[in-house]
């Protein structure tokens, strides 16, 4: 076997399960440090698979990578960095491992590859703002009418209030509770039950989705301290649009990483020094306010239906709402007031009438607002309106965004939404403009209620206009397969893995769907031969059978059958001081899967019966199983 | 407060655990200081011994003694605070057939395992005149090597595959089967020991992750893992136990304190690398034989119970002479083992651990005085657990 060999000085890889590559963050970091002067690689993306990192005792690393020819590559790093994406599963609960909870990576594929029922009730566990715009889009789309969130961790909603409120009016519910037990009771329909405060909920859904955030986003680790060999979770987006807060944090986070290894590999040049620190400033700062912004997460508070005259107040002092309204003309209306940092309105603006500053306010130059529309059709969160009119009349009119389909036409009565999704009163629609991204609708209020109406329904029967098959675009005729003897018709060429969820056959094996096989679990056997479901594509007359059938299952690692109480009473017996420690007396972690399912529950758990876990980064080689031929 | 004890012990492996074991039933107080984060750090500390070709010529009738499971099992037990088991090939043969779960007494108890070596060669080349020899001193020691060829060969070897036999060439091929040598689980050694040793000692008294360790007048000065320095007096003796994890410290202390005795383990000893192949392979496998296939070991089912079946593991330790980790000649060398001798058509790897540790020619303890604190370096504490156990007891039994 011919091993080429290569050295370089940051080597930065593709983790097992990243779907896109390079990252937002990666880009940042290369640039840093190439304009130091350092030799910088990137590895991974489609044909060029990383096997693993083996560290060295005395400095750096080894990077063993495989190209698309299956040539291997020994590369001799300085520093490495491991970009992982972030992982998705909650603490163990009975049944957890099964096809019923699915990650949001999952979800997305068979949304957008597949054509499953969703028609029932949908939980999705976790608050975030990824949480919170899935079951917008879910929402938006009709698949599904009925979108709850789960918050299982923190006393309070983790996504931004813009996002909320986004999901809010589209009718999503958020609930405070622990999620206990989750059973299958026909091919399309499970049960999950969620304990709060009051008891025991019981909700029939279609499918649980795992999104998170269920721990603090730790960012980089260093491992061991002062090796220069890092892991970054990093934000899988490949539009800054689609995960706004990750990809800033990965943006300022690469920053300071790159200072961090260039302090340690190389002397700045005297000349790039000033830059390089202002830069390493500006990232700090920046990191810190977003990192605070995480802590305190902005609510208004009500009167009823009504914003609460404290809400109000804060509104109307808020730099990015208008102060004077015109008569006739539209202004536009910025009204995100948590510092979040994305200044998609402000670059898209094309009479630089936004400007946001260093604080992260918003300033609207109402002198220079032309009323465009453009920042209600890029705003991620759609939460920007323009307003017209003085408030002297009976009736003002709103600008809304409504990305719903079928929208309503000119003239059609609509209900109008206040930001936490009631119905306050009817309107009329006035106009519509269906130009661009968003379609915004020009829609006549109450003079008195410009200030609480951010959101519209349509009167019509939704369920019998709406077609969710639009959503679903025909990918292939169906063929015929075997699956275990039994006839079943399927889209031709479309992933194994993706047509077993259709058909309401998935096995838990099938829920990572990582695509480049890294967890190695999805095997089965395609006309005789071993393949994984989710690289294999369905063809006309294919013969599938499962190699492997694991039930679904409550333990922690399913891969190892390690549960979460012989974890804890290792943990007890043996004191670990580290986690690395504990990986040695445990095999938790080290099973097929190579950890994929269950680290960040291991470690949680670790961590809360005192294991010191914060920077533990495992360098086990390889990072998935490894077939040789 | 200023903590005092009569020894201060210094390592990051399983010997000073020993010692402090020792040392605490004599009635010592003992404290013990582990710069690394962990005492499961340590990846010098080996099963079983691996036994090249060139030292078993030369030592083979000492070596093989000291390998025995019974020997194994004597040097084991008096520091283990439980019970370690004991398991031979006949007993699952006539109790079950196949090594179980159920075999064990005790849950996570460490578990000896007797199993026959196999060494195997080329038909023609050196190492089959090196074979020859061992296998000539084998029949001079009395322990019945048997002379094995073909089929024979074959059926012995961990993980070997009956497919397209006839294709593979197996008449190139020799060997024989030596005695019966015990192994430990490594990791459920240490971790008893290390449990026993918190309980007896308080966790006060052994610390982890403590750094600039200097000595003075009023004892060992060193930072906690939390930065906070602090002051151990130490009655009789500090004791440093040499891995190769300590080395750093090690050198920098015998540097200053005493040149002499460092120039001396410069000589004495030198370092060996080892990589260690975790392998899958739905083939069966044969877990009662190690076998050594020139720079090869090759075992299976390693530490704790066996594997649930389906999959069998195969451990293969490569020795690496080339100074490159998991270079081209490590893949020539495992292709060539997997592929051409054992018949897989693929094999899947599941780990690979780097190990380096020392190969020792002196193994007497140095002692020197270190700003008038007795000082005391004990070498040879990595390999084979149970040659860690006796060269700490001998070395503990003269302080």
């Amino acid at each position: 076997m011919k091993i080429r060999d290569g050295q370089i000085d940051v080597a930065i890889l593709a983790g097992p399960r990243l779907r896109q590559w390079p990252t937002q963050g990666v880009r940042v970091l290369s640039r840093h440090c190439s304009d130091a002067g350092l030799k910088v690689g990137w590895y991974g993306g489609p044909g060029m698979r990383v096997r693993g990192v083996l560290p060295l005792e005395s400095s750096g690393a080894l990077v063993m990578v495989e190209d698309v020819q299956g040539r291997l590559h020994r590369i001799q790093a300085k520093s490495v960095i491991k970009v992982s994406p972030e992982l998705e599963f909650p603490l163990p609960f009975d049944g957890w491992y099964s096809p019923g909870l699915i990650p949001e990576a999952t979800a997305r594929k068979l949304l957008t590859q597949g054509s499953l029922n969703w028609q029932s009730v949908v939980v999705i566990l976790g608050t975030g703002n990824r949480a919170l715009r899935l079951g917008a889009e879910l929402l938006e789309s009709h698949l599904s009418t009925r979108v709850v969130c789960v918050e299982s961790v923190y006393p309070e909603v983790r996504g931004w209030e813009v996002d909320r409120r986004r999901f809010e009016m589209r009718g999503g519910k958020i609930i405070f509770g622990k999620p206990v037990l989750l059973s299958q009771k026909s091919p399309f329909l499970w049960s999950i039950k969620i304990q709060d405060d009051h008891g025991i909920r019981v909700i029939d859904v279609a499918r649980v989705i795992s999104v998170g955030p269920f721990s603090d986003d730790s960012g980089f680790r260093e491992y061991p301290p002062g090796s220069l060999l890092i892991e970054w979770e990093n934000s899988e987006a490949s539009l800054v649009k689609d995960d706004v807060e990750k990809v800033l944090l990965d943006e300022n986070r690469a920053v300071v990483l790159a200072s961090q290894i260039i302090k340690g590999l190389t002397e700045v040049p005297s000349d790039l020094k000033s830059g390089f620190d202002r830069a390493l400033w500006a990232g700090k700062q920046k990191l810190k306010e977003l990192e605070s912004l995480k802590q305190r997460r902005f609510s208004w508070s009500y009167d009823g239906k009504w914003l609460s005259p404290e809400s109000k107040r804060q509104l109307h002092e808020f730099e990015g709402v208008p102060k004077a309204l015109k008569k006739e003309g539209l202004l536009a209306s910025i009204e995100c007031v948590e510092k979040i940092g994305c200044k998609v309105c402000e670059k898209v603006c094309p009479a630089h009438a936004i400007k946001i500053d260093r604080e992260q306010k918003r300033f609207l130059i109402e002198d220079r607002c032309t009323g465009c529309g453009f920042c209600l059709q890029v705003c991620p969160s759609q939460v920007p309106v323009m307003i017209e009119g003085e408030g002297a009349g009976s009736y003002s009119t709103l600008v809304l965004p409504f990305a719903e389909k079928p929208a309503p036409k000119k003239g059609d009565r609509v209900g109008l939404l206040s930001r936490k999704g009631e119905v306050l009163v009817q309107g009329r629609v006035l106009d519509q403009f269906l130009d661009g991204p968003v379609p915004l609708f020009k829609v006549e209020t109450p003079s008195h209620l410009i200030w609480e109406v951010r959101g519209m329904l349509p009167l019509q029967g939704i369920e019998e206009t709406s077609n969710s098959e639009d959503f679903y675009q025909e990918r292939g005729t169906r063929v015929e397969v075997q699956i275990h003897g039994e006839s079943r018709r399927v889209r031709e060429g479309q992933m194994v893995s993706v047509a077993l969820f259709e058909i309401g056959m998935a096995r838990p094996n099938d829920i990572l769907m990582c695509e480049d096989g890294s967890c190695g679990l999805c095997q089965i056997q395609a006309d005789g031969v071993k393949k994984f479901a989710c690289e294999t594509q369905i063809h006309q007359g294919m013969d599938i059978r499962f190699t492997r059938d694991h039930p679904a299952s409550s333990e922690l690692c399913p891969c190892e059958g390690i549960t979460c109480a012989q974890l804890t009473e290792k943990i007890d017996s043996v004191k670990p001081d580290t986690l690395e420690a504990l990986s040695q007396v445990i095999e938790v972690g080290q099973g097929k899967c190579h950890g994929l399912l269950c680290k960040r529950s291991w470690i949680e758990l670790s961590r809360a019966a005192g294991v010191e876990s914060e920077r533990y980064n495992d360098w086990s080689f390889p990072w998935g199983d490894w077939t040789v031929k | 407060m200023k903590l005092k004890v009569d020894y201060l012990l210094i390592g990051t492996g399983v010997a000073p655990l020993l010692a402090a074991q020792r040392l605490n039933a004599r009635g010592e107080t003992v404290a013990i200081l582990n710069p690394d984060s962990d005492f499961f750090l340590e990846n010098s500390e080996l099963p079983l011994d691996l036994m090249s070709f060139e030292s078993a010529n030369t030592d083979l009738g000492r070596r093989f003694s000291n390998n025995l499971p019974e020997q194994v099992y004597r040097d084991l037990i008096p520091e283990f605070p439980g019970a370690i088991e004991t398991s031979k090939e006949e007993d699952h043969r006539k109790n079950r057939g196949d090594y179980g779960v159920e075999e064990y007494r005790v849950e996570g108890a460490p578990w000896i395992r007797s199993r026959h070596r196999l060494w195997v060669a080329p038909e023609k080349g050196a190492s089959r005149e090196r074979m020859e020899m061992l296998y000539l001193r084998s029949l001079d020691l009395g322990v019945k090597p048997q002379w094995l060829e073909g089929v024979s060969l074959a059926k012995r070897f961990p993980g070997f595959s009956m497919k397209n036999m006839e294709s593979r060439g197996l008449d190139a091929w020799v060997g024989f089967v030596g005695p019966r040598l015990g192994d430990i689980d490594v990791s459920r050694y240490r971790t008893g020991l290390l449990e026993f040793v918190r309980e007896r000692l308080g966790r006060e008294n052994v610390l982890t992750s403590v750094h600039l360790l200097h000595s003075d007048q009023r004892g060992i000065r060193f930072q906690k893992r939390e930065g906070l320095p602090s002051n151990l007096e130490v009655g009789r003796s500090v004791l440093y136990f040499w891995t190769p994890k300590l080395e750093r410290i090690l050198r920098q202390n015998l540097e200053k304190h005493h040149p002499r005795a460092l120039r001396g383990f410069n000589e004495s000893a030198t370092l060996q690398n080892w990589e260690e192949w975790d392998l899958l392979s739905r083939d069966p496998v044969n877990p009662y034989v190690v076998a050594h296939l020139e720079s090869l070991r090759i075992w299976a089912h390693g530490e704790g119970p066996p594997p649930p079946s389906g999959w069998n593991q195969i451990k293969v330790m490569r020795r690496e002479n080339s100074g490159k980790w998991m270079g081209e000649q490590s893949f020539q060398e495992i292709s060539r083992l997997v592929f051409q001798f054992m018949g897989w058509d693929r094999f899947t790897l599941r780990k690979m651990t780097p190990r380096t540790l020392y190969r020792w020619n002196q193994t007497t303890p140095v002692e020197y005085d270190a700003d008038g604190i007795r000082t005391l370096i004990i070498p040879a504490c990595d390999g084979p657990m149970h040659w860690i156990a006796s060269q700490v007891r001998i070395a503990i039994e003269g302080v």
